[in-house]
């Protein structure tokens, strides 16, 4: 329901796809469904939504909060999943 | 808005041994604290009419009644959310013995923690829906959960792994001399810390992480005026009040304005504050709820014993030392002396304020004992 005006109709929004770093762990315990070490991230989506996801292609010790970082779809143990990799700051 | 303000007492405490593998049900634990507390308040188990414990708590009110010899309740109540609910027991027998829906409500939580279900490993089983959003991309343990929250607070103070581990030492330090604790005599250093094991990189060590526990312990709640003839010193309910606050989750948050801030126990604080009358100055021991490190420095800003950022100062000054101007988890903590998921931490409040702790606080007069989202001050004398 929503909660600003308690509505049960669902809509679909196509978001920017793009945002930045909230915080961020690697996670290693080796557990399904995370055999290797991935860093699992909280992004801050531009449009003000956060959500948990992992970040790609970067080491850890490369990483930065508040890095820009652009979504990208992959499967994860057979789920299409959003996961989010850096991404160059186009509007400056 | 008022919170439960006097009016109800603790006045019966008891408890198991602290254990890695107890040998024995969670209902027996259980029984045996709840027994334990209701003698140590000179009452009978046909005096106790109402009981609390935690939505996970396995031990059925019935059992528990069967077990002890509890004759008739007529007040039940269960607070959700796991330790973050902790003092929030408190504050529902206070309810009931005010309102007079109890007389006298005993307060319980018992399980075998460590030889039965780990709290500490990968979740496994049916997860609440919520889970969806943080499973998949490997949220599978409570250290990962809030590791994602804590780094953050990390970030925007320049705090290290190292300076969380300067409470640990302190935990464990308290630990030491408390022959209550698993960690008896196993007082750790700085380097021990910085030795142990990363169990979330770079949030979180092995000796940042509470202690998985096997145990019980109970508590008997009756009104202040019932209190004064019965057989212990009276531990006065002086403030007790919960902070449940909109897209929040059980203690970590992902999705509030300022992610490095505690908002649920800012809000806790301030009702405690506004309607005890009490300032952070005026509390002589803190009990908080620390399942990992980390969370002890949120509290400490959220209650204002310290400002934004400066828990990590406080703690290397001393302050939270026994002898420090705030002493704080004087019986090891979660960490140090065991995880009865954080209630252990109130009886040490009781304790302190009988003046029968190991580490005693010279003429505690108030306590705080605060479970992140859910706290109560407790109060000695009159």
């Amino acid at each position: 329901m929503c909660p600003q005006c308690g509505s049960l109709e669902w809509d679909e929004c196509e978001l920017s796809g793009r945002g930045t770093l909230h915080s961020w762990i690697v996670s290693r315990h080796p557990t399904e469904p995370d055999d290797a070490a991935r860093i699992v991230a909280l992004i801050e989506l531009d449009e003000g939504i956060r959500l948990v996801s992992n970040l790609q292609d970067i080491e850890a010790t490369a990483v930065e909060n508040d890095i820009a970082v652009e979504v990208v779809f992959a499967d994860v143990d057979g789920i299409r999943l959003p996961q989010f990799r850096p991404a160059p700051r186009k509007d400056g | 808005m008022p919170t439960i303000t006097n009016g109800a007492a603790i006045v019966g405490i008891g408890q198991t041994e602290f254990s890695k593998d107890s040998g024995r049900s969670e209902l027996q634990l259980c029984a045996e604290a709840v027994r334990a507390a209701i003698g140590d308040a000179g009452l009978e188990p046909s005096d106790i009419d109402g009981c609390v414990t935690f939505t996970l708590d396995t031990n059925d009110e019935l059992a528990l009644m069967r077990s002890v010899g509890i004759r008739e309740m007529r007040w039940t109540s269960r607070t959700p959310f796991g330790g973050g609910g902790a003092s929030a027991t408190v504050e529902h027998a206070a309810a009931a013995v005010i309102s007079g829906a109890a007389d006298a409500v005993v307060v319980y939580r018992a399980f075998n923690e460590r030889s039965g279900r780990r709290f500490g490993q990968p979740m496994a089983g049916p997860l609440p829906p919520s889970m969806n959003w943080y499973r998949p991309y490997g949220l599978d343990t409570p250290a990962k959960i809030y590791s994602l929250w804590f780094q953050r607070y990390m970030h925007r103070y320049g705090v290290s792994n190292e300076d969380f581990g300067r409470y640990s030492v302190v935990a464990r330090k308290h630990a030491a001399t408390n022959p209550n604790a698993w960690y008896y005599e196993q007082p750790i250093t700085l380097a021990d810390h910085q030795n142990s094991r990363w169990i979330v990189e770079p949030i979180l060590r092995l000796l940042d992480c509470c202690q998985e526990s096997d145990g019980g312990v109970a508590l008997v709640v009756t009104r202040t005026d019932k209190a004064k003839d019965l057989r212990q010193p009276v531990v006065r309910i002086e403030g007790a009040t919960q902070g449940n606050l909109f897209d929040g989750d059980t203690m970590f948050n992902y999705y509030g304005a300022d992610t490095s801030r505690f908002a649920e126990a800012e809000y806790t604080a301030k009702q405690l504050w506004d309607t005890t009358g009490l300032r952070p100055d005026d509390i002589d021991v803190a009990m908080i709820y620390e399942n990992f490190s980390p969370v002890v420095f949120y509290q400490l800003e959220a209650y204002g014993f310290c400002g934004p950022g400066e828990a990590t100062d406080f703690i290397a000054e001393g302050n939270i030392e026994i002898g420090g101007a705030l002493p704080v988890n004087t019986n090891g903590g979660l960490l140090g002396e065991g995880y009865i998921h954080g209630v252990n931490n109130i009886l040490e409040g009781v304790r302190q304020l009988r003046g029968t702790a190991a580490n005693q606080v010279a003429q505690a007069q108030h306590v705080l004992c605060s479970a992140g989202r859910s706290a109560v001050v407790l109060g000695g004398g009159d």
